[in-house]
C-alpha cells in the first residue's frame, strides 16, 4: 500500500484515537529528558508510535525520516528553537497537513501569537493534564483527517477537470472540422463569433448552392455548451448535404426541423435564420424562425428591409408549406449589406445590466454610414459596451456583402474534363423486376454512380435526359402499355399520371434491363446506354420533327434523345433501345449557343 | 425536389421555383402552384436556378402551363436555367415559346 492510499483511508473519518489502525506516529521534541518521557508515555497510551528529538534541528531530521502524523514541540530548545523548527516542518510537509502543537511553560500572549505565526496549530501551557492533551490531540487529528479528505477530493476534481477539458478539446476539434471554414472565409463575409462557453450554442455555416448562390445559416440553440453543440452535428450534416444537392430553403428548414424533433429532448430547440444571396446577386431569400430581425443596409439609403422572425424555431414542428409561406424575398442592389446576428448581440449586458439593444445596433446604419466601416464599428462598440461584465450568451454576427464576388466563376466547383477525364472501359447493368419497378426510381441511383465515375458536371443534364427518356419509354409503353397521347391537356396529364400510378402499382411481371458504360474511341469518350424491356415493342418512327412544331405536350422525349446522341437505334422489335452519346471534350460546347 | 411559389406585392407576377429534379413526380405539385393564380392572368416566372435535371415530361408540363396561362398571349418566362438544363430547353426550341433568361 502506498502512503497516498493510507492517508486516503485514514481520511475516511475521524478515528477513535485509542485504537488507531494502523498506528499513527507522533514526533516529540523537547530538550528536557523528563518531559520527553512523560509525553512518550502519554502518547503511547493514546495509541501512537512515538519518535523523539532533543532539539529543533534533530526534530527536523526525524520529521524528514519518520514523516509523523502529528508534532509536539517545546518552544525553548538549544541549537534551534520550536518556532524555527515549526516553520521548517510546515515547509517540508508541503500540501499535506501535519498538525503542530506547542508545549511551553511561557504564558505571555506574545509567545502564543508567535507560535501561531510560526505555523503552529495549537498551544498548550505547562503544566497540563493528560485529558487536556488528549482532547487537543484528538481535535487536531480531526483537522488532519478533514484536510486529507479535502485533498483527496481536490485531486479527484482535478482529474475530472483535466478529463473534461480534454473531451471539450476533442469536441471542439470535431465541431471545427464539421463547420467548413473556407466557405465562411469568403471575401464578402465578415464574421464575429464569441461563445460564452467553450462550445457555442450558436451555429454559423455558409455553403454555396449548386447554382453558385451563397447560403448562410445562423442558428441559436436554447442553452449553450455541450448539449447545444451535440445538436449542431446533424444540423450541419443536413445543411451542407441538402444545400449542395440543390434543396431549397423551405425543404431544408423542414428537414432540419424533423431531425431535431426526433433527437432533441423537450425544451431544446434551434432558433435559426437562413439567408441566400442568389448567384446573380439580385435577390435575397430569407427565412427567419426566432432570430432577431436580419437587417438589409443599402449605401446612401440606410436600412431598407428587416427580415423579421415569421416562423417557429426548428425542432418545434415546421412544415415545408409554413416555411414557404414565411419565406421573404428582397431585391438586392450592388453594395447592399445584410446583417444577421444572434440575440446575444442585442442582449449583451453592460456592467450596470443595461442591454445593447436593437436601437443601438441600428444607429450604426444611417444612410450616411460608411458601408465598409459598419461591421468593425459594431464589433468595437460591443466590446466597449460590455466593459468588464461577464458575457452570458453566445454572441454571433455575420455581414454578407453583395460585392459582386458571387458573379465571379467558382474556381473549385466546376471540374473541367481536361483535368479529370471520365473513367472509361466499364459497363454496369441494372435489372429491374416487377418489385423493383414498383418501388425504385433508378435515375437517382444511376446518376449517383455516374458522378462517382467522374462524369463531367456539364454533361449531367444531357445524360440524365437520355436515361430518363429511355427508361420512361420502356416503363410506360413497354411494360405498362400506356398511350402518351392522353397527355395533351392539363387534365389529360393528370389522368395519365393516375393511370401510370395505378398500372405501376399492379405490375406483377416484366423486366427492364439498363446498361450504362463509357468507352474510349480515340479522343472521344462515348457513353453507351441500352434499355431493354420485356414488352411487345413500340413505334419508333424517327421523330426529330416533333421538336419543330413544339405545340404538343408529349412526344418530345425521344426527339430530344435523338438530338443529343450520335445514334439511337432500336432492335428486337422496338424493345431494346441503344443510345450512344459523345461526352464532349470541353464544357464550352454544352454552354454555348 | 421542391416547388416554391412567391407572388409579387402587386400580384402581377407569380414566381415558381423548382429545386432538384424536375420530372413527372412534380406534376400535381406544380399544378397546385399555378392554378389558383390563373384567373388573375398574372405573368409567370419559372425559376430553374436550383433545378438539377429536367426531362421531357417537365417540358410537357411547361407547355401545359403556357396553354393554361393564355397560350400565345401568355407571359411565361423561364429564368436561371443552368448549363445542361438550359441546353435541353434550347434543344427543344423553347426559346420560341417562352422568354429564356
Amino acid at each position: 500500500m502506498t502512503r497516498e492510499t493510507i492517508s486516503s483511508s485514514r481520511a475516511a473519518g475521524v478515528q477513535d484515537l485509542t485504537t488507531p489502525t494502523p498506528k499513527l506516529k507522533a514526533l516529540v521534541a523537547d530538550d528536557a529528558p523528563s518531559n520527553r518521557r512523560v509525553l512518550e508515555a502519554l502518547l503511547s497510551h493514546l495509541g501512537f508510535l512515538v519518535v523523539t528529538a532533543q532539539d529543533g534541528e534533530e526534530a527536523i531530521e526525524r520529521f524528514g525520516a519518520e514523516r509523523p502524523d502529528v508534532v509536539l514541540l517545546d518552544v525553548v530548545m538549544p541549537r534551534m528553537d520550536g518556532f524555527d523548527a515549526c516553520r521548517r516542518i510546515k515547509e517540508m510537509a508541503k500540501e499535506q497537513f501535519v498538525p503542530v502543537l506547542f508545549l511551553t511553560a511561557l504564558t505571555e500572549e506574545d509567545v502564543v501569537a508567535k507560535c501561531i505565526d510560526a505555523g503552529g496549530d495549537d498551544f498548550l501551557s505547562r503544566p497540563f493534564s493528560a485529558s487536556v492533551l488528549r482532547a487537543k490531540i484528538k481535535a487536531l487529528d480531526r483537522f488532519r483527517a478533514l484536510h486529507a479528505t479535502m485533498r483527496a477530493q481536490a485531486r479527484d476534481l482535478e482529474g475530472h477537470q483535466a478529463r473534461m477539458l480534454r473531451e471539450i478539446e476533442l469536441g471542439t476539434e470535431v465541431l471545427s472540422r464539421i463547420i467548413r471554414a473556407d466557405d465562411l472565409a469568403a471575401s464578402n463575409l465578415h464574421v464575429l463569433r464569441s461563445p460564452a462557453s467553450m462550445f457555442s450554442g450558436d451555429l454559423l455555416m455558409v455553403a454555396r448552392t449548386p447554382s453558385g448562390g451563397q447560403r448562410v445559416f445562423l442558428g441559436d440553440f436554447t442553452g449553450h455548451g455541450l448539449p447545444a453543440a451535440i445538436g449542431a452535428l446533424p444540423v450541419s450534416e443536413i445543411f451542407y448535404s441538402r444545400t449542395s444537392s440543390g434543396v431549397q430553403i423551405p425543404d431544408l428548414v423542414c428537414h432540419i426541423d424533423a431531425k431535431l424533433q426526433a433527437i432533441l429532448p423537450d425544451g431544446v430547440f434551434l432558433a435559426a435564420c437562413v439567408l441566400e444571396l442568389t448567384s446573380d446577386e439580385r435577390r435575397l431569400i430569407a427565412w427567419n424562425g426566432g432570430i432577431p430581425d436580419a437587417i438589409v443596409f443599402r449605401p446612401g439609403a440606410g436600412i431598407v428591409r428587416r427580415f423579421e422572425s415569421t416562423g417557429l424555431p426548428l425542432g418545434l414542428g415546421v412544415t415545408a408549406e409554413e416555411a414557404s409561406r414565411s419565406l421573404c424575398v428582397e431585391r438586392v442592389r450592388p453594395g447592399d449589406r445584410v446583417y444577421i446576428y444572434s440575440d446575444g448581440v442585442i442582449e449583451l449586458a453592460a456592467p450596470g445590466g443595461e442591454m445593447f439593444g436593437q436601437e443601438r445596433l441600428e444607429r450604426f446604419m444611417p444612410p450616411t454610414a460608411a458601408p465598409e466601416e459598419i461591421f468593425s464599428s459594431v464589433v468595437g462598440s460591443l466590446e466597449n459596451f460590455r466593459g468588464g461584465a461577464e458575457q452570458l450568451d453566445d454572441v454571433t454576427m455575420i455581414e454578407v456583402v453583395a460585392d459582386g464576388s458571387l458573379l465571379q466563376p467558382q474556381s473549385d466547383g466546376s471540374r473541367s474534363m481536361k483535368e479529370h477525364p471520365p473513367l472509361f472501359g466499364w459497363k454496369f447493368t441494372l435489372d429491374m423486376g416487377p418489385a423493383a419497378l414498383r418501388a425504385l426510381n433508378p435515375l437517382p441511383l444511376l446518376m449517383g454512380h455516374l458522378k462517382e465515375l467522374r462524369l463531367p458536371h456539364s454533361q449531367e443534364q444531357a445524360i440524365y435526359l437520355i436515361l430518363a427518356e429511355l427508361y420512361t419509354n420502356a416503363l410506360d409503353h413497354g411494360v405498362l402499355k400506356l398511350d402518351s397521347s392522353t397527355k395533351e391537356t392539363s387534365d389529360g396529364f393528370a389522368q395519365y399520371h393516375e393511370m401510370r400510378e395505378e398500372a405501376l402499382a399492379l405490375v406483377s411481371s416484366g423486366l427492364i434491363r439498363i446498361s450504362v458504360g463509357i468507352e474510349r474511341n480515340g479522343p472521344d469518350y462515348l457513353l453507351r446506354v441500352q434499355v431493354q424491356d420485356s414488352g411487345s415493342g413500340f413505334s419508333f418512327s424517327p421523330c426529330r420533327s416533333a421538336l419543330d412544331g413544339n405545340e404538343g405536350a408529349s412526344g418530345r422525349g425521344i426527339a430530344l434523345v435523338e438530338h443529343l446522341c450520335e445514334t439511337v437505334t432500336y432492335t428486337a422489335g422496338g424493345t431494346c433501345a441503344e443510345a450512344i452519346y459523345r461526352i464532349h471534350g470541353a464544357s464550352r460546347e454544352m454552354l454555348g449557343p | 425536389m421542391s416547388v416554391t411559389t412567391a407572388v409579387s406585392p402587386d400580384g402581377g407576377t407569380v414566381t415558381i421555383s423548382i429545386a432538384g429534379r424536375f420530372d413527372f413526380q412534380l406534376h400535381q405539385v406544380l399544378r397546385n402552384a399555378y392554378e389558383p393564380h390563373l384567373t388573375r392572368k398574372p405573368g409567370f416566372v419559372i425559376d430553374l436556378t436550383q433545378t438539377e435535371y429536367l426531362d421531357s415530361s417537365a417540358l410537357g408540363m411547361l407547355i401545359i402551363l403556357r396553354k393554361q396561362a393564355g397560350g400565345d398571349h401568355a407571359r411565361v418566362a423561364i429564368r436561371g436555367a443552368r448549363d445542361g438544363v438550359r441546353k435541353t430547353l434550347e434543344v427543344a426550341n423553347f426559346g420560341k415559346l417562352f422568354s429564356l433568361s
